[in-house]
């Protein structure tokens, strides 16, 4: 499995139904990414749909030399801090459209966590500082290695090791006995 | 939650979008280049010509002399006269109307200012110092030794003013200081009829 590249390959090559198996690899699980960050799923939807216009835009900026995954989660990423940055506009919704918007949330966890361990692990996410929660996200839930996580957070390996370390002890402390256990 | 196909639908319309964007843009681009290029070739093509006309013996003042007329009259003018004034003696007084004995006086003092334009005709406009030094006694004992100041008079009015104070030459306008030698100075004083 090579998270999306040779079907990347093959859509290079004029094969337009290889996007949709990088659509249903990588989409929802970039969203769920991005989504930790922005905390607003439609701007997650948009985001995500940015990055994944970039790699029709920009064919040749992709090198192969990282999994697709990770090349995409590094755009998402650069994507989410840039409108975290400069989009600092409060919206307001009206209570029947929260209602939706927090089912949507809940569907996308469903669809990318099917695992009850790591929905719990998740819920507790929310509590820890950003850069902790995207290294457990990169590592626990979309399963990358240091290497790549360190690449998508722009990070050394050494500095993902110890965000790791820290990030444990914090949920520990936050699920309790049971984070013993999940952890 | 959308459907997949949805999410497809969309990031292809936006792809094609931001394509057809960075056409435009790299069109508009494309549109400046070439205008600034044919702007640089334009105006280093107007330098060049106005170079080459310097180049190809037009002098400065012929350069900014475009506009005294189409036909050019100002550069064309000729001296017509030339009035010697003693400065030490003011008693002397002379003035030549012919005009080719006039032109051919101020044809001699221009040549006597042109041979020194370069460093090498310096150098030996210095070395002639000295050859005139070592000449001057003989030079004065038997030359007017006065003072002069000469006035040409151009057919349009204008005039050069030159010193000329024992051996050395002066043009007064510009300041430019030559040391004659004896064959130049006896030149000097032949076509002035001192």
């Amino acid at each position: 499995m090579d998270n999306g590249a040779s079907s990347y390959r093959r859509f290079l090559n004029g094969d337009e139904r290889a996007f949709d198996s990088i659509m249903e690899e990588l989409f929802y699980a970039t969203v769920f990414f991005v989504n930790g960050y922005v905390r607003d799923l439609h701007t997650a939807e948009d985001i995500t749909m940015d990055c994944f216009s970039d790699l029709i835009v920009h064919k040749h900026r992709y090198d192969f030399k990282v999994t697709l995954k990770t090349y995409i989660f590094m755009l998402a990423r650069s994507r989410a801090l840039d409108h975290i940055r400069h989009g600092k506009v409060i919206r307001f919704t009206e209570l029947d459209d929260a209602v939706d918007i927090c089912d949507g949330a809940l569907s996308l966890e469903e669809r990318v966590l099917r695992d009850e361990r790591k929905r719990t692990v998740n819920a507790a996410l929310g509590r820890l500082p950003q850069d902790m929660r995207t290294v457990v996200h990169l590592i626990y839930f979309e399963d990358m290695s240091y290497d790549e996580a360190a690449k998508v957070m722009r990070k050394k390996r050494k500095q993902i090791d110890n965000l790791l370390y820290r990030a444990k002890k914090e949920l520990r402390v936050i699920l309790g006995e049971d984070g013993e256990r999940l952890l | 939650m959308k459907e997949l196909k949805e999410y497809k639908t969309e990031i292809f319309r936006r792809s094609r979008e931001r394509i057809k964007s960075r056409k435009k843009i790299s069109k508009a681009v494309l549109i400046a280049g070439i205008s600034l290029c044919v702007c640089l070739t334009v105006s280093v093509s107007i330098y060049m010509r106005s170079d080459m006309r310097l180049d190809s013996g037009f002098t400065v003042e012929d350069k900014y002399s475009f506009n005294d007329g189409a036909d050019g009259a100002a550069s064309e003018s000729v001296f017509v006269s030339v009035v010697i004034e003693g400065i030490d003696n003011h008693d002397y007084y002379d003035k030549i109307d012919d005009s080719i004995k006039a032109e051919k006086a101020y044809n001699t003092i221009s040549g006597i200012f042109d041979g020194i334009s370069d460093d090498e005709d310096m150098e030996q406009a210095e070395s002639d110092i000295n050859v005139s030094d070592a000449l001057k006694d003989v030079e004065y004992s038997t030359a007017v030794q006065n003072d002069y100041r000469l006035t040409f008079t151009s057919s349009d009015g204008r005039k050069r003013v030159y010193k000329l104070s024992r051996n050395r030459l002066t043009d007064v306008e510009t300041d430019i200081e030559v040391i004659l030698t004896a064959e130049q100075l006896e030149l000097l004083y032949i076509v002035l009829g001192l």
